[in-house]
Parts: structure tokens; C-alpha cells; sequence
């Protein structure tokens, strides 16, 4: 597809600008919920911090080191302060700063929830068209029945199905972890596969897949299987409009022009809002996986912090969660502006 | 003396929907010689767009041609080669869709749309894009618009409903090389520009040489525009008849009620219409199929036969036991 640059220029001149900064507002709004929620709950973080046996004055020193002695908005003010010199306080339980610890873990969810997108986007792709070219045909009810079972089944579930399958039973791929322990890579980006190919490792690289194909698919069915079945509808919907038979008359190529060229294309626009919306959520969806293959993502972490009240650690990941939402919603939001001409030009139709 | 292009020949199309068929095409026969301008009424939902999609072969893949025989020149388009077909679509048969606006695909721009119909309307003729692209703003100048380098940069939706249809048409004239079939062109735009878009399809329909089937319910229209006349009610040809004689001396009851019920400028009263309803395709009437509506029928063979299509005078066929073919 050709994009030239005025229309790159047009998008970024009005309403991707708008929803950055309208973003940027609301994230400050997210922060502001998520740090008062996390300290007017009861219980003493500075006290589960230290540990039963800690003498009171430590504990109320440490208490002052982090503010919690003063008023809730002058907490938030330090709070802001500091985040603006790119600091979200120390985590309570691995006593480091908070985004140090989230450098650390959340390369490791970024990959994974990469290759899901991936994994998701062609899968929807390539079903969903299939299904909606031949609606009612043999192939099409079998996705059909495909697509309901992956919706019903939670991704923790075929986790556990495909570890227990692919990885007990068969040994075809590996059970947990990200790399075998015998590949020594240098972290780079912490995004293994870009490493690997950074330092023009291959081994690594195809290692790298191998860990990561498991737990993506697993993560991937369930929002693959729900988008094939939003894309079929939509192409089934749009192969019955007047336009599908205006090519049809003129005798171009069923598959390749009037399907997968003038069918497709809007179908997508219906599509990629929930494709965008069901990749921002796998931040949330990817504990329980994460878990279940000890992939050393940001779930270990979220959660640790959860249990023990780390103030600063749930803040700073419920704000990266954030963050990533905002993101995936602005690069979706440029698809579709560029996918339908209606959003880009105003048009009122 | 005129060569038959196109032959219609006892044409059944169902529909068949979860629950019920719908039996539409109930044995249509008609036929397009060359350079001859035909056109074809009847009210909404008797089957006229179903007949104009059968002979391209763009029925909806509900519908289903059960018997007849489509044939353009001698090539018979049920059991042609998919070549030939694929030809016929290209280069041979162009059609103009009712809703101009639902005809164009609303997130192509124009010119990428009329550029893939054209590439294939030119197929092997080793043209650039530029040939393909000058050939497109000749089309859209055929059709006496403004600025068609403006017009071919933008998309459907910045465009009137009048600009759509006339690109409509310019997409329709790439492929109708011998033959225009054009489904009610008129009915989805604004009345004031009504008839410049018919006086512009007459004009290139001359000016191209081609032979034309038009659809319409609009019968002024119709009657501006055409040598022939077919009446279609309920999925069965009713009549036939040149049509100065056809407005002249309408003899099938449905034709004449159809006739009288058209609002007229110059009349203070309105039209009757014409009583009950259209012809319900899931149980349709034994017999006649307007003999349920039809306020001479009072034989019983009405109920029992379909009436055949009679030659009642030179060119004058009609389809009704007032003018004979009971036993």
C-alpha cells in the first residue's frame, strides 16, 4: 500500500495529535485514581515492608522517607516531582526503584504480547477471510466450531492445554522460560529475539521462537478465534453489497480483486478497533500465562506488589498498563485513518 | 432484420432462503437485437434486477438459475467457459446499478476502482498506466463531468449523488461495448437531475452504437427511451410490444392498470394503483400470477393455467386468456 506523506502529515495535524494529548491527560487522571486507591486502602505498607520484627522508630523513619506521614496531596506531589525526572519511587518489596524493576521484567511481556499480535493478526487475517469468502461451506463451519470453542476457553486454560500436550506429551517445544540456559546472550533492547538479531545470533533467535510459540498461542487463540468471527460477518455483510456485484459485472478476478481487495478492505475497518483493543488488553490477560510458562514478565512483579502493598510498584505498573493501552489505541487509530478515507477526509457518511 | 444479441429463453431463478424458496424468475423469455433500445417494467419486486443479475451471472449466492438459457450472440452464458464469461463481463456487457452511491466501494478513491475495471476491459492491449488512466478521464468527460481529474482523485462519499451515478455510468461504458444494461439509473437521485442523467445515457448509448435493456417503474421514462417494451409482473413476461403501441393501446390488464395508475403532471386526480398485493414468491398464485389483482378475471382457467404469451398482432405479444390461448 502506498501511503504518501501529505496524508501521514493530515493525520498527525489533527486527530492523532488531539488523541495524544488528551491521552497524556487522562493518564495523569489514571495516576491520580491508582496512587490514592493504593493508599487509602487499609493496612501499613511501610510495616509489611520491613517485617514484623522491625523496631517502631525504623519503621516510622522509613514511614517519613516515603511521605506516608503526610497529607495525601502533598504525597502526590513528591510523587509527580519525581516522576518527572523519570522516577517512580522505590518498590517496597525488591527495595530498588520501581522503574528499574520495571526495565527489568517488562521486555520480557513486550515480546511476548509482540509475537501474540502477530500471531493474531494473521490468524484473523487469513481465518476470518477464508470463512467469510465461503460462508456456509464445510471449512467455514469448522472454524465456526473453532471459533466458539476459543472463545469459551480462558488463555490460561490452553496454556495448561498446550504445555501439557506440546511440551509433556509430544516435547516438541519447551515448557517454560524464555532461552535454553546454555544460549548466553548480552541484553540489548531485553527483547530476546531483537538481541538475537542485533548480535546476528541465530541460534538464539530460532531458540527464542521456540520458547516464545507456546505461551503466544496460547494467549492468541481466544482473541483470534472472537476477531475470525467479527471479520467473517463483516466480510459476508459487505460480499452482498451493491459494490461486490459492480466488480463482479465488470469481470475482475473473484478472489484476488473483488474478495481480498474490495471486500476485505472494510471488513478490517469493523475489525481493527477489537483486533487494538484485545492486544492493549493482554497486559491484563498475560498474568496468569506468564505464570504458567514462569516467563519472567512483569506478572511475577505485578503481583508480589499487589500482595504486599508496594504503593510505588502498583502505581508504576498500573501506569505502564496504561501507557500501552493509550499506544496500541493511537497505532490502531492510524490504521484505521489510513485504511478508510471517511475518518481521514471529515466526510459525514 | 436485426441480428439477436442477446436471448433469454424460459429463464426460472429461485431464491432460497433459511425457511422458505422463492420462486421469482417464473419462465422468462426476451431478447436484445443489435442496436435496439428494450426496455422492461413492472413494479418494484417483479424480478427485473433478478433477470439483469442472472445475465451476468451476479446473482446473490442465494439465488440459483434452475432452467433456461441466457444467450449472448451464440455463446450460451449458463454453460459457458469461465473465459468466456470473464469476456463477456469485460468487454461485451456493461450495467449501471440502481444506487449509485452503494456502487462504489466507499474507501477506494474513484480512480483506483475505475482503473482496475478498466485494466481488465483492456486486458493484453499492453497499456500503461497512464494509457489506462487518460482512458478513465475520457470516460468521465463521455459523461460530461466538470473536472474529471478531480473527480478520479477523490473518494465516493465528497461526491454528489448525481457526479457518483455519472461515474457509474463511465465505469458501466468501459465494459458495455456492444451491450448496456442499465437497472432503474434514475431512481436514487435527485429528481432535478433526473433527466439530464437519462438525456446523457440516450446520447452515448447513439453515440457508442450500443444496444440497450433498461429496467424501470418510471414509464414516462421508459417510454422517451425505447423501441420495445417488455411488461414484467410477478416473474412472468406479461406483454410485449413496440412501444409506441404499448402506451397507445396497453392490452394486458396489469399494463393498463400499471399505465393509469402513473401520476400524470397535467391531471388533477391522482392514479388509482392497482389493488392487493405484489405476488408473495414463497406461495406464488397457480395459474396467471396477476389473477389474484386482476379485475377481469372471471374464468376459471385464470386459476387453473398460466396463460401462454400469444401473438395477438404483428410484434404484439400478451400473456391472458382475454385475447385467447385457453382451449
Amino acid at each position: 500500500m502506498k501511503i504518501n506523506l501529505n496524508v501521514l502529515k493530515g493525520i498527525f495535524n489533527n486527530a492523532i495529535l488531539k488523541r495524544i494529548i488528551l491521552s497524556l491527560i487522562s493518564l495523569l487522571g489514571l495516576s491520580l485514581i491508582i496512587f490514592t486507591l493504593a493508599r487509602i486502602m487499609p493496612g501499613d505498607p511501610a510495616r509489611m515492608a520491613l517485617g514484623p520484627r522491625a523496631p517502631e522508630e525504623i519503621v516510622q523513619k522509613y514511614r517519613e522517607m516515603l511521605y506516608l506521614d503526610k497529607p495525601l496531596y502533598v504525597q502526590y506531589y513528591y510523587w509527580l516531582i519525581n516522576l518527572f525526572q523519570g522516577k517512580l519511587g522505590p518498590s517496597l518489596t525488591s527495595f530498588r526503584e520501581v522503574s528499574v524493576d520495571i526495565a527489568d521484567f517488562l521486555p520480557a511481556t513486550l515480546e511476548l504480547m509482540l509475537f501474540v499480535a502477530i500471531i493474531q493478526v494473521t490468524g484473523t487475517l487469513i481465518l476470518g477471510t477464508i470463512s467469510g469468502c465461503k460462508p456456509g461451506s464445510a471449512i467455514d463451519g469448522a472454524l465456526r466450531v473453532f471459533a466458539y470453542i476459543g472463545i469459551c476457553v480462558p488463555p490460561f486454560v490452553w496454556a495448561l492445554i498446550l504445555q501439557f500436550v506440546f511440551s509433556y506429551i509430544l516435547g516438541w517445544f519447551p515448557a517454560t522460560e524464555r532461552l535454553s540456559s546454555y544460549i548466553r546472550l548480552p541484553r540489548i533492547t531485553g527483547l530476546v529475539t531483537i538481541d538475537a538479531l542485533i548480535t546476528g545470533n541465530f541460534n538464539a533467535f530460532v531458540d527464542a521462537l521456540w520458547h516464545l510459540a507456546l505461551p503466544s498461542l496460547a494467549l492468541a487463540v481466544g482473541a483470534m478465534a472472537q476477531e475470525t468471527r467479527i471479520l467473517r460477518s463483516a466480510m459476508v455483510e459487505n460480499i452482498n453489497k451493491d459494490y461486490i456485484t459492480t466488480f463482479l459485472s465488470h469481470g475482475l478476478p473473484i478472489y484476488r480483486y473483488v474478495y481480498f481487495k474490495y471486500a476485505l478492505r472494510p471488513s478490517l475497518c469493523s475489525t481493527i478497533p477489537v483486533i487494538g483493543l484485545d492486544i492493549a488488553s493482554l497486559i491484563a490477560n498475560a498474568f496468569m500465562v506468564e505464570m504458567i510458562f514462569n516467563w519472567p514478565g512483569i506478572s511475577k512483579f505485578g503481583i508480589t506488589a499487589m500482595l504486599r502493598k508496594d504503593l510505588n510498584g502498583i502505581v508504576g505498573i498500573v501506569l505502564v498498563a496504561g501507557i500501552i493501552y493509550i499506544v496500541t489505541n493511537v497505532i490502531i487509530d492510524i490504521i484505521l485513518t489510513i485504511l478508510d478515507p471517511r475518518i481521514r477526509r471529515g466526510g459525514q457518511q | 432484420m436485426y441480428e439477436n444479441l442477446l436471448t433469454v429463453k424460459d429463464l426460472f431463478v429461485k431464491y432460497k432462503s433459511y425457511w422458505y424458496v422463492y420462486h421469482v424468475l417464473d419462465g422468462v423469455s426476451i431478447n436484445v437485437k443489435l442496436g435496439e433500445k428494450v426496455g422492461l417494467i413492472g413494479e418494484s419486486g417483479a424480478g427485473k434486477t433478478t433477470l439483469l443479475k442472472s445475465i451476468l451471472r451476479v446473482l446473490p449466492p442465494q439465488g440459483k438459475i434452475t432452467n433456461g438459457e441466457i444467450l449472448y450472440r451464440d455463446v450460451n452464458l449458463l454453460n459457458c467457459s469461465k473465459q468466456q464469461l470473464l469476456e463477456i463481463r469485460r468487454r461485451k456487457i456493461g450495467m449501471i446499478f440502481q444506487d449509485p452511491l452503494a456502487a462504489l466501494n466507499p474507501v477506494f478513491k474513484i480512480k483506483e476502482q475505475m482503473l482496475d475495471i478498466i485494466k481488465y476491459a483492456h486486458e493484453n492491449s499492453g497499456m500503461n498506466k497512464r494509457d489506462l488512466e487518460n482512458i478513465a478521464l475520457d470516460l468521465l468527460r463521455d459523461t460530461l463531468i466538470p473536472d474529471p481529474e478531480r473527480v478520479l482523485n477523490s473518494y465516493p462519499f465528497e461526491l454528489s449523488g448525481g457526479m457518483r451515478q455519472r461515474v457509474v455510468i463511465a465505469m458501466a461504458l468501459a465494459s458495455a461495448r456492444e451491450l448496456l444494461l442499465a437497472d432503474e439509473p434514475t431512481t436514487n437521485i435527485d429528481v432535478t437531475i433526473q433527466a439530464q442523467i437519462l438525456k446523457l445515457i440516450m446520447d452515448l448509448v447513439k453515440k457508442k452504437g450500443l444496444s440497450m435493456l433498461l429496467v424501470s417503474h418510471a414509464l414516462g421514462m421508459v417510454r422517451n427511451m425505447t423501441d420495445r417494451i417488455y411488461v414484467i409482473y410477478g416473474g412472468n413476461i406479461v406483454e410485449e410490444a413496440p412501444t409506441s403501441k404499448l402506451f397507445k393501446d396497453p392490452l394486458h390488464p396489469y399494463t393498463r392498470l400499471l399505465i393509469d395508475s402513473a401520476p400524470k403532471i397535467l391531471s388533477s386526480t391522482l392514479g388509482e394503483g392497482i389493488k392487493g398485493n405484489p405476488v408473495d414468491y414463497r406461495h406464488p398464485p397457480s395459474g396467471c400470477r396477476f389473477h389474484p389483482r386482476c379485475p377481469f378475471c372471471d374464468q376459471e382457467i385464470c386459476r387453473r393455467a398460466k396463460p401462454p404469451l400469444i401473438e395477438v398482432d404483428r410484434d404484439r405479444y400478451v400473456s391472458c386468456y382475454l385475447y385467447g390461448g385457453g382451449t
